[in-house]
């Protein structure tokens, strides 16, 4: 704002938390961990080989970025880490490298740097490389590694949606030892990760709370019965969007009304998008789109400052 | 309160520390502008012999005060903004009267005589407040203290609980106030002891038709909780509306001390000449809270109080004793290169060896002992608190609205350089007053004001929570002084076009 860093050193307050961008971005990296190691345990040396591509695909993309533009350095505060690690984990272990790499680089080119870098992306990064991949070479996506048996087959996921919960083990699902992506198989990890999170106040708790509460009920009533509520909460990457993508800052309301309206219009699209839509997971669009809401809820869905009330001038 | 934040407080370094005096300076700068209103204007002469508690500044326009020495001696210089007298030490006094049963009338005029403006740190004239046609129901006094190091309420409310009350009742008389609540932060366990005895006596001796009604209530620890608006809603329920004075919705607000001067004003004719600061910091040794004179500089009052708790000429010392060893050895690395003799040569060779070991280990020590405590190394001198004080230096004199002097040393104060923000919207949800810092900060990166004037940013209270809480450093409540500012300087152009 045109002051120089002597004025600023001058002004009030004179003491600030000890909390800095990178901390957190570190302790993300932290809260991610669990599901990091359960998606390695499960699915090995392909999963390895996705994430570390990932991530030095992301982290290399910004940087050069940054040096093309002429601009600061911003690797230093780990945001492409975490951007690179999230998209390795909405994929499948058998994902094709070449996709790894193209979709890193959309999630940080295309999501993040060419709108202005940290903090002005307009939908989180991870899931907009997501969607370029999936879009791409939806066709490769789709057949996955079962864990145990090592046999591809179809997700739980599919299953309970064609209604059939025979297949469906509620402790398989909540430790992980299901197919799926490398970083949305295991509840227990993910929930561990959460609850991290929001103990060091990172993420704001009432959106993942509201996200999976608003889908749970409308498990319950889309389906009819109660079964479904948890297997359609543990399946998919549901846990994985309502604690780490939907919380993104940047694509994240302001106000305590729209923060409700965000989380529950997420658990409507994601339900929608599963029992009525044609693809059979929905968290990633559903996030997306309400992304995309965000600003237009922050124009107009504002809180009332102290003093102006009802009464306007 | 919507938001606001809790710190790590630095309170336990004052709080036990009971008010001790401190006076006998020599000079003493009495600020004519030291307060909200139009300046004072003097009514002494350079060489004028004045008394302690004599008049020497006049209170001008609607909103202004008297100004009054607080010590014994001579008019040494008179500028535009300073009367600069020095101390002869006779302490000769003389007050105003004693009041002994006044009535409200007598009560605000007292008020305005002795010059007492609000103490809490706003240094706004009391009596201004009272100069009001609105029925006011209920007096407020202010005893949260929500700023860190800050325990000049605490110790007044712990010491002077009768004498509070009493000036809070004085106060009431003044425009027939039924409703008394003192609000307290719920951490000053003692205040809140004593101020409860305090006004249960009262209650009893007093009659409950014409006297107020006393009520003490403890308040959530929270910054700023003490913040007029903010102390205003939490203890009432209600919100000051946008561009009006508290007097619009029936309270006023009175800090503590405020209230304690009061009573001395009336009850002892004493003039607003000393007052309770609390000086703390790590830079400084003795830290306490003291009752000093007005007037009296900042190095005065350091050296008073102990003085620095770093010895910065420690590390000269040390950095001279270290030049001369090191010179000691290049004197002998010197003569080694210049003998010619090989047997002298090794022998100076091994003495040089030795010379070295010796020298590195005995830099090393004073080294250890120069360095002992330079975190306590004093790098800021701020006047109030942490928060909303400003940074001064050892020439600034306290006034009447200076509720601290702090020295704070290098471990305390904290500079980073600004990254770029991340939309964490940590500083929304701190913002007692609920507006989006960030929102406003990124329309003033582009100069639209008029953008700015609609979030609200002219509700901003200035308390500095948002730049506390911003994980990039942005300095936020810098920022927000300086669009309101452009704000107003916007009204002032459209007015001049209209």
């Amino acid at each position: 704002m045109g002051a120089t860093f002597e004025e600023i050193k001058k002004s009030s307050p004179h003491i600030k938390s000890k909390n800095t961008t990178t901390q957190i971005m570190i302790d993300v990296l932290l809260a991610l961990m669990p599901a990091l190691f359960a998606g390695l345990y499960f699915f090995g040396e392909n999963a390895a080989k996705i994430v570390l591509i990932s991530v030095v695909v992301s982290v290399v993309t910004e940087l050069l970025f940054n040096l093309i533009t002429k601009k600061p350095i911003t690797i230093t505060d780990f945001s492409a880490v975490v951007t690179g690690l999230l998209f390795a984990l909405t994929l499948p272990a058998n994902t094709p490298i070449y996709a790894v790499v193209l979709g890193a680089f959309v999630a940080i080119f295309v999501g993040k740097m060419l709108f202005g870098g940290i903090g002005k992306n307009f939908a989180n990064p991870a899931l907009v490389g997501r969607l370029f991949v999936v879009i791409s070479f939806g066709s490769l996506l789709s057949a996955f590694i079962d864990p145990i048996d090592g046999i591809a087959g179809a997700t739980p996921l599919v299953a309970i949606n064609a209604g059939d919960l025979s297949s469906i083990n509620l402790l398989n699902l909540f430790l992980g030892s299901t197919g799926g992506c490398i970083g949305e198989t295991s509840t227990l990890a993910l929930l561990l990760g959460g609850i991290y999170l929001s103990a060091k106040r990172i993420i704001d708790i009432r959106i993942p709370l509201i996200f999976l509460g608003g889908s749970a009920v409308l498990a319950f009533a889309f389906s009819g019965s109660i079964n479904f509520v948890l297997p359609h909460l543990m399946a998919g990457g549901l846990m994985l969007g309502a604690i780490f993508m939907a919380t993104d800052y940047t694509t994240s309301p302001i106000s305590d009304l729209s923060i409700v309206i965000y989380a529950l219009g997420c658990a409507i699209l994601t339900m929608v998008i599963r029992f009525f839509g044609s693809q059979p997971e929905g968290v990633s669009y559903a996030i997306l789109l309400m992304n995309l809401l965000v600003p237009l809820l922050d124009k107009y869905v504002r809180p009332n400052p102290y003093g102006r009330g009802a009464k306007n001038e | 309160m919507h938001g606001g934040i809790h710190y790590k407080s630095n309170k336990f370094l004052t709080f036990n520390e009971p008010i001790k005096e401190l006076s006998g300076f020599k000079i003493h700068k009495f600020n004519l502008y030291g307060h909200i209103g139009s300046p004072a204007v003097p009514v002494v002469k350079i060489g004028d012999k004045v008394k302690m508690g004599q008049i020497i500044a006049i209170g001008q326009d609607k909103i202004s005060i008297n100004i009054y020495s607080s010590v014994s001696g001579k008019i040494l210089d008179i500028n535009n903004i300073y009367i600069i007298i020095e101390n002869d030490f006779s302490d000769e006094y003389i007050s105003l009267n004693k009041l002994e049963n006044p009535n409200g009338t007598e009560i605000l005029a007292r008020i305005k005589e002795a010059g007492i403006i609000g103490m809490g740190g706003a240094g706004f004239p009391t009596y201004s407040k009272y100069e009001t046609d609105k029925k006011i129901e209920t007096l407020i006094i202010n005893g949260a203290e929500c700023e860190d190091y800050l325990t000049t309420d605490d110790l007044i409310m712990s010491k002077y609980s009768a004498e509070v009350l009493q000036g809070a009742i004085l106060l009431a008389k003044i425009l027939d106030i039924k409703n008394v609540i003192v609000g307290i932060e719920k951490d000053k366990k003692e205040a809140i002891k004593f101020m409860k005895e305090s006004a249960k006596l009262f209650s009893l001796k007093q009659n409950i038709d014409i006297n107020p009604k006393i009520i003490i209530k403890p308040i959530k620890s929270k910054y700023p909780q003490g913040a007029e608006k903010m102390i205003i809603q939490t203890l009432t329920g209600k919100e000051v509306p946008f561009n009006s004075l508290p007097a619009d919705i029936g309270i006023i607000v009175n800090n503590v001390h405020t209230a304690y001067s009061v009573y001395r004003a009336v009850f002892f004719g004493e003039p607003c000449i000393k007052r309770v600061i609390t000086i703390s910091g790590r830079a400084v040794v003795n830290k306490g809270n003291y009752l000093v004179r007005m007037g009296s500089s900042v190095a005065d009052v350091f050296c008073s109080a102990g003085g620095a708790s770093y010895n910065s000429k420690k590390l000269d010392i040390y950095k001279e004793f270290a030049k001369g060893r090191l010179k000691a050895c290049e004197k002998l690395a010197n003569k080694m290169h210049a003998t010619e003799d090989l047997k002298e040569k090794k022998q100076i060779e091994i003495k040089l060896k030795q010379e070295i070991k010796d020298t590195n280990r005995e830099i090393y020590k004073h080294y250890v002992i120069a360095v002992d405590g330079c975190e306590n190394n004093l790098v800021k001198i701020l006047a109030g608190g942490v928060f909303m004080g400003i940074q001064i230096d050892e020439e600034y004199c306290i006034e009447a609205r200076t509720s601290a002097i702090l020295f704070l040393a290098e471990s305390e104060v904290e500079n980073h350089v600004p990254t770029a923000c991340i939309n964490c919207k940590k500083c929304a949800g701190v913002c007692p007053v609920s507006i989006q810092p960030m929102q406003i900060n990124n329309y003033a990166e582009i100069k639209n004001f008029e953008e700015c004037k609609k979030l609200n940013v002219m509700s901003c209270i200035e308390c500095g929570a948002c730049s506390y809480v911003c994980p990039a450093k942005i300095p936020l409540a810098y920022n927000m002084k300086m669009v309101k500012k452009s704000v107003k300087n916007l009204a002032k152009i459209k007015n001049n076009f209209l």
